[in-house]
């Protein structure tokens, strides 16, 4: 039993790291928090549901189109709202409030066009589930964990070892010095906002087909924030680990305590950090210029 | 007036209390709450309880219901307001979520999600009114004196302002417990308005309609505040036909965006109605129309 | 300690994870100097100012103000106890009036409490009063009354700097930090600048300045801090740092301080 909670908790893990560490490559750029992620995450479940459910019920398929969907629309976010704030200077509370506006706009039409009730994602995987270690893991948590891994791994190759990922830590620590040095600061942002959109266009997706999806959903980008947070706000594999961490805890304290319990835990492990450890586990301590 | 209208009006009076109070927070010492909802369910439902259980007078439980609000909004802004990043943002957010999980939780206090009937009566149009022109003529005090001066100074430019002298910490931290002691009082003016609570009643969309009328309105306007309040809760009312929820919020959330990024200080932006700006504004169109220039 | 020193940094480092911004600065300011610090870019000379008014806190060392201990100290609470600064980027409130930025700098002649605040007592009424007075005063003291309702964005560029001098002396400092005060300034303002700057201090004020214009730094300042990657390559009287063989190196070759002080 506990075996089959870890792989769930893995596996939730996941969704939520995908979620976070889109949202911390926006933080550790721009330093502030898009409330729009939870746009592509949405839009991410919907996609997925739409292409399996009426054109082509392959999971795939359904799979590659919601991360592409996901990072249109980030993109589309970027250019339209924050592109033009980022432009004048604005202060960082404006383009929290600007996120605001988006996400209260993308989630209610999405009710609008799709109507507030659930969607499931029919059933075009007939697999078994799988017996790893005495458990029986479905195979849902197989394909979530397995690709979440390889997505997690990539983005850590892109920005570690490629020149977009060098480009991105450089801005990460000083964004006008980066700029000076050559790179196109307003496309380097753009290119970050893609990433994150696909990211949580995949968790999204992930979500519609362990669950449903619906016009709410987005809002478990708060639990993507609060393993950021845990993991350490400006470190992106922090921000994995946090996630990935809060996502076996609400698990296990979901199968063996109860399951209204869950969120209340969760917030307060946010409290928890706050008090004890601000800056979480792998968290940066930076100073602002004057 | 037809008691209809009259009870449009003092849900416009109640919720002006709670968007004054957003107001003081983000309009005027510039820090962003996305949860203050949630500072009105604590308001609503101490209140509500301690009229019901405790059986004390209607006034005392606003009163429990602001000092719960305002400690549990000390407890989080001495937590956060300290830290350098979006951590404030952050915990409000999920204090939005975690007061309205406590209130499902404990249902055999609270009701929970089947709600809280039976709520003592006390919230009339008069009280509301009242209540509203005391507030609003405080606020006006406050924001004319150096504290809602030094609170105006943090959210035009933080660092400036220390290095001036003013204590930062400490002026974030009343610019919170103005907001929630606000916000905590018109939660619990409406519990005993509606005579039932629930706790969908304080949820994600209320805490955002919040921040909406105080953008819309204007940052750094009280009169800002006012109208955008008002013109907001009556105008689903008078667009009865065909004004589903889900449309008018998008329209909103769009507003939003473009006036932050148009038009930032919003309808009244930084500017009050007040004698001196009514003077200003007829002796310029005298100048204009007399050929001034 | 001498009682004429007003501020002095006893081997103050700053280092931001593997870089060191400046490294075992020690240094004497004496009441009623006009002290400048100078320095390449990136030389450590804003790092400092941010070190001493507590915006960062210091790896090591001490910093002394009026011989007390001021390296813990919180950002405002080292304004409350007499030093003011300027900002090398100008950070006024953008969208209030001249007259509101500098009244606001006044706030703490005015002592009347919260309660007072929201209730509008007569003792409240009484300071705002004696507020204005004085914010006024400050502000025609720069020569900005005529503008005090114009939004302090709104003003060019040369008078905002003296908006921002004007706040900074508001707070009734002893010791003046300014930023790059002459930045950006044509030379007929930067002459008004420099004398200006000589009047504060005949009137008591000691002042550190950190500035580029070599023209300025040579004719105002009685003595001088010569910052080289993080580390002091030079202190003396203008003759004394003008002839230095490493500052002139240090700089872009050699002889170029003597002429861009214009001998």
């Amino acid at each position: 039993m506990l075996i089959q909670q870890l792989f769930t908790g893995l596996s939730i893990g996941g969704i939520y790291a995908l979620m976070a560490v889109g949202y911390s490559l926006i933080y550790s750029l721009l330093n502030f928090t898009n409330f729009a992620h939870s746009i592509a995450v949405t839009v991410g479940a919907y996609t997925g549901f739409l292409i399996l459910s009426k054109y082509i019920p392959n999971l795939y398929i359904a799979l590659v189109m919601a991360i592409i969907i996901g990072g249109i629309i980030s993109a589309f976010i970027e250019t339209i709202s924050y592109r033009p704030l980022l432009n004048k200077g604005a202060k960082r509370i404006y383009l929290l409030i600007a996120g605001l506006g988006l996400s209260t706009a993308g989630e209610n039409l999405l009710i609008i066009i799709f109507g507030g009730r659930f969607k499931a994602y029919p059933n075009i995987n007939n697999a078994n589930p799988i017996n790893i270690l005495g458990a029986s893991i479905g195979s849902v948590d197989i394909i979530i964990l397995i690709v979440s891994v390889i997505t997690l791994i990539l983005v850590e190759i892109l920005i570690q070892k490629s020149k977009v990922g060098l480009a991105i830590r450089g801005a990460a620590f000083d964004l006008d010095v980066t700029s000076l040095m050559g790179v196109n600061v307003n496309r380097l942002i753009l290119i970050v906002f893609i990433i994150a959109g696909s990211l949580a266009g995949l968790s999204g997706f992930f979500l519609g087909m362990k669950y449903t999806a619906y016009p709410a959903l987005g809002q478990m980008t708060t639990k993507a924030f609060i393993g950021a947070v845990l993991g350490g706000l400006g470190s992106i594999q922090g921000a994995v680990l946090g996630a990935i961490i809060l996502g076996i805890i609400e698990t296990l304290i979901s199968a063996f305590i109860s399951s209204s319990m869950r969120d209340i835990v969760s917030f307060s492990i946010l409290i928890l950090v706050l008090m004890i450890r601000p800056n979480g586990i792998m968290g940066k301590i930076t100073e602002d210029k004057a | 007036m037809n008691s209809y209208w009259l009870g449009v009006s003092t849900l416009a009076g109640i919720y002006l209390i709670a968007t004054l109070g957003v107001s003081i927070l983000t309009g005027f010492t510039g820090l962003f709450s996305m949860g203050h909802a949630g500072f009105m369910c604590i308001g609503a439902y101490v209140s509500a309880l301690s009229t019901n259980f405790f059986g004390v007078p209607f006034y005392i439980g606003l009163i429990f219901g602001v000092i719960a609000a305002v400690l549990v909004g000390m407890l989080v802004g001495f937590s956060t307001l300290k830290l350098r990043g979006d951590y404030f943002v952050i915990t409000t957010l999920a204090l939005g979520e975690i007061v309205k999980l406590v209130v499902e939780n404990f249902a055999n206090v609270t009701g929970g999600a089947k709600g809280l009937p039976d709520v003592v009566a006390g919230t009339t149009f008069k009280i509301v009114l009242v209540l509203d022109i005391i507030i609003i003529i405080l606020l006006v005090n406050f924001l004319k004196s150096k504290h809602g001066r030094n609170c105006i100074a943090i959210r035009e430019e933080e660092l400036a302002a220390k290095v001036i002298g003013i204590d930062v910490m400490k002026y974030k931290m009343i610019a919170m417990s103005i907001s929630c002691a606000l916000t905590g009082l018109s939660g619990g003016l409406l519990a005993h308005y509606m005579h039932y609570l629930h706790p969908v009643m304080f949820n994600m969309v209320k805490s955002n309609e919040l921040i909406v009328m105080v953008i819309l309105g204007g940052q750094g306007s009280l009169i800002g505040t006012v109208v955008s309040t008002i013109f907001l809760v009556f105008l689903p009312e008078i667009l009865r036909v065909g004004s589903a929820q889900e449309w008018r919020m998008f329209l909103y959330g769009v507003l939003v965006v473009i006036v932050i990024i148009a038009r930032p200080s919003g309808l009244f932006g930084n500017r009050e109605i007040n004698l001196k700006t009514i003077k200003n504004f007829f002796k310029n169109i005298r100048l204009k129309t007399l050929g001034g220039n | 300690m001498h009682d004429n020193i007003i501020l002095s940094l006893k081997e103050l480092t700053k280092q931001f994870g593997g870089i060191i911004a400046v490294s075992n600065i020690n240094l004497d300011v004496e009441k009623e100097d006009i002290f400048g610090v100078i320095g390449p870019n990136g030389a450590g000379k804003t790092t400092i100012f941010n070190l001493i008014t507590g915006i960062y806190a210091p790896t090591s060392g001490k910093i002394y103000f009026n011989g007390e201990d001021i390296t813990k100290y919180k950002t405002h609470i080292i304004s409350q106890k007499g030093i003011a600064r300027t900002f090398q980027n100008i950070r006024l409130f953008n969208n209030l009036s001249s007259y509101d930025n500098i009244l606001i700098a006044c706030h703490d002649s005015a002592k009347y409490d919260l309660a007072s605040g929201f209730l509008r007592t007569r003792e409240c009424k009484k300071q705002e009063k004696e507020l204005a007075i004085e914010a006024k005063r400050a502000l025609n003291s720069v020569g900005l009354l005529e503008k005090e309702n114009i939004k302090a964005s709104s003003l060019p560029y040369g008078e905002q700097r003296k908006l921002e001098l004007a706040r900074a002396i508001a707070t009734k400092p002893n010791l003046l930090l300014l930023d790059e005060p002459a930045a950006g300034m044509n030379p007929n303002e930067t002459k008004a600048l420099m004398e200006f700057i000589k009047k504060l201090n005949k009137d008591g004020y000691t002042i550190a300045v950190i500035e580029h214009d070599m023209k300025f730094v040579m004719n105002t300042c009685n003595r001088i801090l010569v910052l080289s990657f993080g580390k002091k390559i030079c202190e003396g009287n203008p003759e004394h740092v003008k002839s230095d063989k490493e500052v002139n190196e240090a700089y872009f070759g050699k002889g170029i301080l003597v002429r861009e002080a214009g001998l």
